[in-house]
């Protein structure tokens, strides 16, 4: 009996030491056999044709190559949460194709490969210098430039021609383009109130003031900001927060929230209420990338022809859309050249003429002069006319100063969220917001 | 003799009993479970412990040692130490709920009724769906735009316009700890209808027959004999319920005034990119559920003794 139970305790310390062992025998054999992949990390975007065009061109590049690309499609809200852990970890994705500037965040691991090499071989020149200046940091090209989806001012036309508002798209001397009676955020807001008519449940303004809309209110509170002239850090890179423009940005967005055009429930909106709000036939104006139009058909309660897109107003500081560029970020792992190999072929005009066919236009732009001047862009509709050229006023979340880690870092967390929700749900002075924001940016800019 | 005291000698190991021979063996057979214990539990509690005492980002390889800083800024943070309160409230009043409805359910359901195991099992459904499901469901009804929660009492005359539930500090609380409340009172029911079912009908019968009335069965029988398991009950709903993030993360992400120490923490972890602070609230948070552990044991031992 005693030698039985020694000769099972004897078994079971074996199996238990020679499994590992054994595992990693078998995934040695495997690795080896296993064909050349990447491994993308990409958001699952709810636009089937972008998700096709993506899956298309790593089907020609796999047939092309032989490599398998392989996409890890993250909702965006999880997005930065699974790159922080992971990262962390020390667990790195092959590459990373989206717009949260993954390598400027990241670039203190040394992990982040330099695409210097890659753009010089298409040539600088056939970037736009903005794009390029965006992703570099000490010199050194982290990220390429891709493609960038600008969030659009959306309007119900009948609803703002109804209000005595000509809706005809305008150009000005310098090609810029123009509604009448909606050139500057102030315009918008009167707009807002004219079209609401809380009664019959339409409101004017279909902005979330909730920290719940990712993405949105960030972008909504970075575009005011911006186009007032205010920012975070200054030059000489100290916390710039209370200044004369700044505390008139959310003055605006505190008028903004006082006017009655703004829903209640929009302090607890997510990412997606302005946008069925908007197609259910609630709103009036929305800030929103284009995703809304990819929705809106005949059966729908508001009808293709009665969308329009608002070029982007301005402030007293001028035109800015926050819109992070899609980039791509490629890392250091054991994947590098094929991960190179497919950065190529992505950022080649070829292919992202091919996806543009797949993936229509408008919600996206592409950010390579030469693709922008291809023949396809030559017909576009007024409402792809003016996301095109508003993609041309995006801005990053290190504007205006060059492109910072740490800068971006805040643009992830509820920085700027929280100062909508602080005027929509806490009822806060300018002056308690401008103090929280100034404490907040010091602890996370400088502690 | 002499051949016996040189064998002592020899062998210095001293014989098993039976007892101690057991313990080993099952000692040998628990290790593994031990070391997957150890990887997945103490590990990080030690590695969460010592990165609150660095300046620890994830941008940032510098991490230099800090000493109690972290623990100084938590601790005078305002919106850690509001997250303590609503910690405390969504954990006191969601338990105290919890138990009540979960223990007023246990004593219909152990009522025989046709339709007993369909009633069972729909009550059993907050319990069983996945939480993301039910969290959406709730969102949408207590939106403020269309909310049927807000049709309902608009239509019966209680508001004169739409309330937006998670929108307003207070409301947006209470309405999160609605939601906890109909998630968990079903784990409280089923703990609490196993109880029931140990009492003996006979006591029931007996006191029936001596005239007891509803109110006097309830108090002099039922609750007494529940004692124990209600003691539980309480104990472990309060330690549940404090280690609740999703139900507040999914519907508010802690915005409104619902933050609570789990989502504040996780949102200067992984959304702040601040593991430090993080890490020192992770911590602080794993003293509070240590004194309730502690008591849980207690009353466990005592129970055993």
């Amino acid at each position: 009996m005693n030698k039985l139970k020694q000769l099972l305790i004897g078994l079971s310390i074996l199996m238990f030491l020679a499994m590992p062992l054994m595992a990693a025998g078998q995934s040695e054999a495997k690795a080896a056999a296993q064909p050349k992949s990447v491994e993308v990390w990409a958001i699952s975007n709810p636009n089937e044709t972008i998700i096709k065009a993506f899956d298309e061109a790593g089907a020609k590049f796999q047939e092309k190559t032989g490599i398998e690309v392989k996409y890890i499609r993250i909702p965006t809200n999880d997005f930065n949460t699974k790159l922080v852990t992971s990262i962390s970890a020390g667990v790195y994705p092959d590459m990373i194709i989206w717009n949260t500037a993954p390598g400027i965040a990241f670039s203190s691991t040394n992990m982040v490969q330099p695409m210097d090499a890659v753009i010089a071989e298409i040539g600088e020149d056939k970037f736009g210098e903005g794009a390029l200046k965006m992703f570099t940091s000490n010199g050194v090209l982290l990220e390429a430039p891709f493609l960038v989806r600008p969030a659009g001012l959306h309007a119900r036309k009948s609803w703002l021609e109804k209000a005595g508002y000509d809706t005809t798209l305008k150009q000005d001397a310098n090609g810029n383009y123009y509604m009448e009676g909606l050139k500057t955020w102030e315009d918008i807001l009167v707009a807002g109130k004219k079209i609401t008519d809380i009664p019959n449940g339409k409101y004017g303004l279909g902005f979330g003031y909730s920290r719940k809309a990712f993405g949105d209110s960030a972008g909504f509170v970075f575009s005011i900001l911006s186009s007032h002239g205010a920012r975070v850090l200054d030059d000489n890179n100290k916390v710039v927060v209370n200044t004369p423009q700044m505390r008139a940005a959310i003055d605006y967005m505190k008028r903004f929230w006082e006017s009655g055009a703004v829903p209640a429930a929009s302090t607890t909106w997510d990412g997606n209420s302005n946008n069925q709000f908007f197609i259910t036939g609630d709103l009036g104006i929305a800030l929103n990338s284009n995703s809304i139009a990819a929705k809106l058909n005949n059966e729908t309660a508001v009808k293709p022809d009665d969308l329009i897109m608002i070029p982007m107003p301005s402030g007293p500081a001028g035109s800015y859309v926050q819109a992070n560029p899609e980039s791509i970020t490629v890392f250091k792992t054991k994947n590098l050249d094929s991960a190179m190999e497919y950065a190529k072929y992505l950022l080649s005009a070829e292919t992202q003429i091919e996806m543009f066919k797949t993936m229509g236009f408008g919600y996206y732009s592409p950010l390579r002069k030469d693709v922008m001047a291809n023949e396809l862009f030559n017909s576009l509709s007024d409402n792809e006319k003016v996301l095109m050229s508003d993609s041309a006023k995006a801005v990053g979340a290190s504007f205006p100063g060059e492109p910072d880690a740490r800068l971006s870092a805040l643009y992830s967390s509820f920085f700027y969220d929280d100062i909508l929700s602080r005027i929509a749900v806490d009822n806060w002075s300018v002056d308690q917001i401008v103090a929280e924001m100034e404490k907040k940016a010091k602890e996370a800019l400088f502690d | 003799m002499k051949e016996k005291t040189v064998l002592t000698t020899l062998s210095p190991r001293k014989s098993l009993t039976m007892e101690q021979k057991d313990n080993r063996i099952g000692l040998l057979f628990l290790a593994p479970a031990i070391a997957v214990l150890v990887i997945i539990v103490a590990y990080p509690v030690i590695y969460s412990f010592t990165m609150s005492f660095f300046r620890w980002r994830p941008i940032d390889p510098n991490r230099p040692f800090v000493a109690w800083t972290n623990y100084l800024r938590v601790f005078t943070d305002e919106r850690f130490m509001l997250s303590i309160r609503n910690t405390f409230v969504y954990a006191l009043v969601g338990s105290f709920f919890k138990v009540v409805i979960g223990l007023g359910l246990a004593i219909m359901m152990n009522r025989k009724f046709k339709g007993r195991s369909i009633a069972r099992a729909l009550l059993m459904l907050p319990w069983v769906l996945p939480v993301t499901a039910s969290v959406t469901v709730w969102n949408w009804m207590f939106d403020g735009m269309y909310g049927i929660i807000n049709v309902l009492l608009f239509r019966l005359g209680f508001i004169d316009s739409y309330v937006n539930f998670l929108g307003q500090k207070g409301l947006a609380l209470a309405s999160v700890l609605i939601v906890g409340i109909w998630m968990g009172y079903p784990q409280m029911m089923m703990m609490l209808l196993a109880g029931l079912q140990a009492i003996p009908t006979e006591m029931y019968e007996a006191a029936k027959v001596e005239g007891a009335n509803v109110f006097q069965i309830f108090f002099r029988i039922t609750l007494p004999s529940l004692a124990n398991i209600l003691q539980m009950a309480i104990i472990l709903s309060i330690i549940w319920t404090f280690n609740a993030f999703n139900v507040i993360w999914l519907m508010t992400r802690g915005g409104s005034g619902t933050h609570t120490m789990n989502t504040l923490a996780y949102e200067f972890s992984f959304v702040n990119m601040r593991y430090d602070l993080g890490a020192a609230m992770s911590v602080t948070i794993l003293i509070f559920l240590a004194v309730f552990l502690y008591i849980h044991s207690r009353m466990t031992h005592k129970k055993e003794a």
